[in-house]
């Protein structure tokens, strides 16, 4: 069963599954709830009495880009592989692609004949959809808390002068950074059959391999200091930074890029897509010939 | 007898050196009701996961109607229905909703399919109730449900009144021999040798992954008080 009626046939059912699911919408009530929160708290610390011995110039910087239309972008700081967006993506991949062993429902489809490229492929389609509602909720909260703080200071929102189509590519941005995460956890839930590990491993590699082994290996040997821009996490903000200028000023997430030059944003997305991939095959291979105990 | 439905030719599955299937070949037909015993371990589920496409064969192969099953080669299995061990469902989803998630796949069952299967299983008070509050006896029935979903011409069950209560093993029985009457191919694997002896037509006893012994029912019961007292003596090595 692997012709294109019966993937679209999977695919409904698949995103039936996730929307079914509570840990999705979980997920995207406390990515708006954490990224609007904090904008908000950092709109609260800059009214402070106390923030007003920043010099002037600084303080205005600030403000703006907490402010429509600078601060329109802003929410997708945290919809970056790296950040907040990358835990939740390496969370919800995990659990897309473990429980169905866990639940023995992976024996449900496959038994009566649906292809197993043709479930992954709907897995990886449905997924697809959830990280770019992730890096929507981002955006989304971002925004709304930047357009209140917008009114409350100006009274009125700069509607003319948004930059919807930044926002749009911002969105799409941040959806391929998430995707090597999404990509890697999936590969891992299914060699492991395991939605524990595949979260264990799959956070781990974002937290301790992305951050900390980056850089250690750039403290101990400096000539390899390029290295981590090359790694999904710098990939991912090399390629937001362009296509969505205001998302790196707002709350001060991206100062992870230190010194270390950004690529080209073109460079940067073809490098996402092919660990993407680079991920997405070892999955298809091992999922066509792994032996499911019945 | 009818066309075979079902051949396993010279199959084998090992698992790190362990022999759970050895150069198993049998036939099943269509139409009739085939038993297959074995002790615990003997390698029935594995020679089901093996017929379901799940396992992959160290060698030899499967044809279910007359085209080839592995893993990548799964296409004859549509119609094919399977209940194996206690089935899995989406917990936080109703009954309802599972079955509606396996019935998109089959553009001949529709709603009110769903709904008589859920009625002939006597689901339809609990259809709405989510899968994590039914217990084991209400999963296989569900499971049933599903493997009868659509119409599928041969239905592959391994223990499947594992979790009944008596009542619902009687129906059980009375549904495997109306599907017989239907038409409908039935290889069931069973610890229950009484309900196999009523229910099935032939019979195989598997054995440490070989099998022992396969022929009508009638035949294997000559000499023997009940198909028990076979297959103690079958799976029971002489002195």
């Amino acid at each position: 069963m692997t012709t294109p009626s019966t993937f679209i046939h999977l695919t409904c059912a698949e995103s039936r599954k996730l929307s079914g699911r509570a840990l999705l919408w979980a997920e995207a009530g406390i990515f708006a709830l954490l990224v609007g929160g904090l904008h908000l708290a950092l709109i609260a610390t800059l009214a402070a009495p106390q923030q007003q011995g920043l010099p002037p110039e600084a303080l205005a910087a600030l403000k703006a880009s907490l402010r429509w239309p600078q601060g329109f972008l802003g929410g997708l700081a945290f919809a970056g592989g790296n950040g907040l967006g990358g835990l939740l993506a390496v969370v919800l991949a995990a659990a897309l692609g473990g429980q169905e062993y866990t639940w023995r429902t992976v024996h449900l489809w496959l038994s009566r004949g649906v292809g197993r490229t043709a479930y992954l492929l709907s897995k990886a389609t449905v997924l697809s959809v959830a990280l770019l509602l992730l890096a929507l909720t981002a955006f989304l909260a971002g925004a709304a808390a930047t357009g209140a703080y917008t009114l409350h200071t100006s009274g009125s929102l700069p509607w003319h002068a948004l930059p919807w189509g930044k926002a749009a590519v911002g969105v799409l941005a941040a959806t391929l950074s998430l995707a090597p995460y999404a990509a890697l956890t999936l590969l891992i839930a299914i060699l492991t059959r395991s939605t524990l590990a595949a979260v264990g491993l799959g956070v781990g590699y974002n937290l301790l391999v992305e951050n900390m082994a980056a850089k250690v290996l750039m403290l101990v040997f400096p000539h390899a200091g390029r290295i981590p821009r090359y790694l999904p996490a710098m990939l991912g903000q090399s390629l937001l930074q362009s296509a969505a200028p205001g998302s790196e000023v707002s709350v001060g997430v991206s100062g992870a890029s230190g010194s270390i030059a950004l690529l080209s944003p073109t460079t940067a997305a073809l490098l996402l897509a092919a660990y993407t991939l680079a991920a997405l095959a070892p999955t298809w291979w091992a999922f066509r010939h792994q032996d499911i105990s019945a | 007898m009818g066309k075979p439905v079902l051949r396993l030719r010279h199959l084998s599955k090992h698992f790190k050196g362990v022999r759970a299937v050895e150069n198993l070949t049998l036939e099943v037909y269509a139409g009739e009701c085939f038993g297959f015993l074995g002790p615990n371990g003997a390698g029935k589920t594995t020679t089901i996961g093996m017929i379901l496409g799940l396992l992959r064969p160290t060698s030899g192969h499967v044809e279910v109607f007359g085209r080839p099953v592995t893993p990548t080669h799964t296409a004859s299995l549509q119609e094919v229905g399977a209940l194996v061990g206690t089935p899995g469902f989406y917990p936080y989803l109703s009954g309802r909703v599972n079955l509606r998630l396996l019935a998109s796949l089959y553009p001949s069952v529709n709603e009110a399919r769903v709904e008589a299967m859920l009625a002939r299983v006597g689901l339809e008070a609990a259809a709405h109730r989510k899968v994590k509050t039914y217990s084991t006896g209400m999963k296989q029935r569900l499971g049933l449900a599903a493997a009868l979903l659509h119409r599928p011409r041969l239905l592959v069950l391994d223990e499947p009144t594992s979790g009944l209560d008596p009542v619902g093993m009687a129906e059980m029985r009375q549904l495997l021999r109306d599907l017989t009457q239907d038409g409908v191919t039935v290889f069931l694997s069973s610890h229950l040798l009484h309900e196999v002896e009523q229910v099935c037509d032939r019979v195989a006893v598997l054995h440490r992954g070989q099998l022992l012994a396969h022929g009508t029912v009638v035949d294997l019961l000559r000499g023997h008080q009940d198909l028990e007292a076979f297959f103690m003596e079958a799976v029971t090595p002489t002195p």
